[in-house]
């Protein structure tokens, strides 16, 4: 990327909230009242604990070989993640077509998902930034013409009636865990135009109002049938019907897809940029190589949520030590 | 190395892309319109087709393969408008109904014990459809789509849908969950 290369405030916004709708829909298990507290208060946190990175991206203090370390791995582990999610809910999503079926035709998503994340990320980020918000005001299409198709004959009582095994507590911890958008969101934020404040406030208001949409379409659609749905996000894109004879299930399909390839590009561009700077002699495939390192971490991820704990501790890290050494060192770097 | 990818990417969406993808042919597959679920039968009827299918197996997805090998077709499920249960169904008919055959919401749950297979291999499926809809505006029998009565049986361990008789009269029937 060019050094002068900026995102506007809404370019980040589209960029990050790509990935955490992505990461909302490849939601596993119960969705109910105490998931949307847990997630609504999580983004609060999450907002909290961005001050320091605000404070330090403001000053516009470059980030030490230490911290840059740091965001490097937790990119890895989020693309990794976000690999790891794609490949679980790919078990469910409907492509209507014979060469879908079972173990090759989820090779065959995650692999074509893949190399159009390997083309976007070698694009730079100033192409992937442009592209976010296209890809965003499409799925912004898709999850109100699903809110729309929910909100006709809302079925308020599926709302109310949904068991909860993890608590608020664990709702919280599961809300950190996903949030997939926030290692970019460390690097990203320092190569924003504009207000850093401005653009922070931009992006967790737009994350918290997709997050609640979400959240409660899906109880919405999917609450009654919630105990016999794995994907439950995915559950009520399928079964939402706005007009009696067409289901939303192909445009679903494609924003899932699009979300998936820019989730994941948009780690590895910034993953890459930070190996570039890094170690500036490593010039060529350096986007294969990321790709390659994340595509080996999405094995450490399991789907039973054994890992929330460790996930939400490196959050934690990465939005308060990653600023910290930039605000203790920053100013001799200058 | 963008080229090589474009390369890639180009190649793989030709050997992919529907239309030029010889399985990809709607009169290579069969369009299922409505079934009817017995005690380890499954009798179909589809939309491109004038005959019904009766095939058996130890569990619906068995029979259903079974029922493709008579019919000589992939079967697609996604557009089933109405089954025919018998009494003995359950929840896990249902959600292998909507998680594996990934029926639309607005499908049809129809209770009318053993004589399912008789009824639609009788009478026009169209016309079985449109008359539990039409009993249904006019009170006659309740909500009876697969989300409304699965929600109930979740609920409640049973839930009220459309009967019908083998005279085909349709009334209340009430379908189990068997635990």
């Amino acid at each position: 990327m060019n050094k002068q290369e900026k995102v506007s405030a809404g370019q980040l916004a589209a960029l990050l909230l790509i990935t955490d709708v992505f990461s909302l829909f490849c939601l596993r298990g119960e969705v109910s009242l105490a998931t949307l507290l847990g997630f609504s208060a999580g983004i609060a946190v999450q907002a909290a604990l961005s001050l320091p990175v605000i404070t330090a991206a403001k000053k516009e203090l470059p980030f030490g070989k230490a911290a840059k370390v740091l965001i490097l791995i937790y990119l890895v582990l989020c693309g990794g993640e976000i690999f790891a999610m794609l490949w679980d809910t790919s078990e469910v999503i409907y492509v209507p077509s014979e060469s879908s079926g079972g173990l090759a035709g989820r090779f065959m998503i995650a692999g074509l998902v893949a190399l159009v994340c390997l083309y976007a990320s070698s694009a730079g980020l100033g192409a992937l930034s442009k592209a976010a918000v296209i890809a965003a005001a499409v799925g912004a299409l898709c999850v109100a013409a699903v809110t729309v198709s929910a909100f006709i004959s809302p079925e308020w009582e599926n709302m109310k009636n949904i068991e909860n095994h993890r608590g608020f507590f664990g709702e919280l911890l599961r809300a950190s865990a996903v949030s997939g958008g926030l290692g970019s969101f460390v690097y990203l934020l320092g190569k924003s135009k504009g207000s850093k404040i401005k653009n922070a406030t931009v992006y967790f208001t737009g994350k918290l109002i997709t997050t609640v949409v979400v959240l409660c379409v899906t109880m919405l659609v999917a609450g009654g049938i919630m105990e016999v749905t794995d994907f439950p996000a995915v559950t009520a894109a399928q079964l939402s019907q706005p007009f009696s004879v067409q289901r939303i299930d192909s445009l679903f399909l494609v924003v899932f897809a699009v979300f998936a390839v820019f989730a994941a590009a948009v780690q590895s561009v910034s993953a890459a940029e930070i190996l570039r700077e890094l170690l500036p002699k490593f010039k060529y495939l350096r986007s294969t190589a990321v790709l390659a390192l994340m595509t080996g971490a999405a094995f450490i991820f399991t789907a039973d949520g054994r890992l929330y704990p460790y996930e939400a501790a490196a959050e934690a890290v990465i939005l308060l030590a990653v600023p910290i050494m930039t605000l203790c060192g920053g100013e001799e770097r200058k | 190395m963008k080229r090589f990818i474009c390369i890639l990417m180009l190649a793989a969406l030709c050997t992919s892309l529907y239309g030029c993808n010889s399985t990809g042919r709607v009169h290579d597959k069969g369009y299922l319109r409505a079934a009817s679920i017995g005690s380890g039968s499954l009798t179909l009827s589809f939309f491109s087709e004038d005959r019904v299918i009766t095939a058996k197996g130890s569990s619906l997805n068995e029979a259903l393969a079974n029922a493709e090998v008579k019919l000589g077709k992939r079967i697609v499920t996604g557009y089933t408008e109405l089954v025919l249960t018998g009494d003995e169904e359950n929840c896990d008919t249902l959600c292998c109904l909507l998680n594996e055959w990934k029926v639309p919401p607005s499908c049809l749950i129809v209770c009318c014990g053993e004589d399912g297979g008789d009824i639609l291999a009788e009478t026009d499926t169209e016309t079985l459809a449109d008359s539990v809809r039409c009993a249904r505006s006019q009170g006659k029998v309740p909500e009876s789509n697969i989300i409304t009565v699965l929600t109930e049986m979740l609920k409640k361990g049973s839930a009220d849908t459309a009967q019908l008789s083998s005279d085909g009269r349709l009334s209340v029937g009430r379908l189990g969950c068997a635990e």
